[in-house]
């Protein structure tokens, strides 16, 4: 699953929007496409990347464990 | 027997003589005919009432339904792929289909999902359940508003199947509920993972790991954590379905496949404060389920003294053990 990156949240809501306008949810059982992942590091984001709809975002094939820290369980 | 000796046996109330269900069909038999206006001495009569009896059987009573939720009521939140309560008129669960993202409210059939008008709705394409409704009548509906995080229910047309019943299959997907984690909980869930994840929670809380006892399947077996640090498990399982049972009362009980699993007194829980999700914890992927579930059941009460009967009423319909 490939990744939209930016370290800024607004574009990757507005890519959110982007593909819930062109998918037409029903704004009520379905209003987005995927959540924004926000890095530990708390100034990168992240978002799921819809195969029919692109953007001009920095494109990652996948996300690292980094960005999906568990907690020391053993 | 000729139909010449039928009727005269009829005649001389040889069938009638003797009690038992011959006697009470001929007495029913011979009323129909009085009241249509005809006489048994009348064969042409009495092969016209035939026939129309033939044509106008009685109708056969069906037995009443009596749901989990009827035998044993109580529950705080019950989500299922069939019905638990005779007198809940809700739907299951709301699908989106992923041909053209609108969505429909699917219930039930004979006391069980209706695939048949599901099938209908995502003929040839995925169907994603939004909504799975609490049968319970507290209206704890687990919902997902997301698309990408709600679990899968059809799959190219074909409603997804775990021993030839409808399931919902969990891939990094969730729904989370509205109903605020009990201090005492009895909880029943039909769960099968495949161990793809490292963590993999059935239920937890919405919340933080110490909020709730969370429930998951870790390194090939079943936990439970009153917090992120400890834990209960027991043996090591395989990737099939199970019936878990779970009771908090102070202390903490497990059951699998009605077998006792966990047992632990005197285990101290958090007050709860966030809502019961299901399929992950905290709304994270790292902690997601990987597998199906087709049953939740939740009282806030301890449930020890039925925990049997409540099992044998999933085993009987599942078959799982």
């Amino acid at each position: 699953m490939a990744y939209y990156t930016s370290t800024t949240r607004s574009e990757l809501e507005a890519y959110n929007t982007l593909v819930v306008n062109g998918e037409g949810y029903d704004g009520v059982y379905t209003t987005d496409w995927a959540t924004i992942v926000e890095h530990p590091n708390g100034s990168d984001y992240a978002i799921l990347k819809h195969d029919s709809y692109t953007a001009e975002l920095t494109e990652e094939e996948t996300l690292g464990s980094e960005w999906f820290p568990q907690n020391d369980i053993e | 027997m000729k139909k010449a000796q039928f009727f005269y046996l009829l005649r001389r109330g040889f069938f009638a003589g003797g009690g038992g269900e011959w006697s009470t069909l001929v007495n029913a038999f011979k009323t129909r005919v009085i009241a249509d206006g005809g006489t048994l001495e009348s064969e042409s009569c009495i092969r016209d009432d035939v026939k129309y009896l033939i044509q106008n059987p009685e109708p056969v009573p069906t037995p009443a339904f009596t749901g989990l939720l009827n035998d044993y009521s109580g529950a705080a939140a019950a989500y299922s792929l069939r019905l638990l309560d005779n007198t809940y008129t809700g739907d299951a669960i709301v699908v989106r289909r992923a041909s053209d993202n609108t969505t429909q409210a699917i219930g039930f059939v004979n006391n069980e999902l209706d695939t048949t008008s599901l099938e209908s709705f995502c003929s040839g394409t995925d169907g994603f359940v939004t909504t799975w409704y609490d049968q319970s009548g507290n209206g704890n509906d687990a919902a997902n508003v997301t698309a990408v995080t709600q679990p899968k229910i059809v799959s190219s047309g074909s409603t997804i199947l775990e021993n030839g019943k409808a399931a919902i299959e969990f891939n990094v997907n969730w729904l989370t509920t509205s109903y605020p984690l009990p201090s005492v909980f009895s909880a029943f869930n039909v769960a099968k993972t495949n161990f793809a994840n490292t963590f993999e929670t059935i239920i937890g809380s919405e919340l933080t790991f110490n909020d709730w006892i969370w429930h998951l399947f870790r390194s090939s077996k079943f936990q439970l954590r009153p917090d992120s640090g400890s834990y209960y498990s027991g043996a090591t399982l395989n990737a099939q379905k199970y019936l878990i049972n779970s009771i908090y009362n102070g202390d903490l009980n497990a059951y699998i496949d009605g077998n006792s699993y966990i047992s632990q007194s005197s285990v101290a829980l958090p007050s709860p404060s966030g809502n019961l999700q299901i399929g992950t914890t905290q709304s994270n992927v790292s902690y997601s389920f990987n597998g199906i579930l087709q049953e939740i059941i939740l009282y806030d009460s301890d449930q020890s003294t039925n925990r049997a009967g409540i099992e044998t009423n999933i085993n009987d319909h599942y078959s799982i053990y």
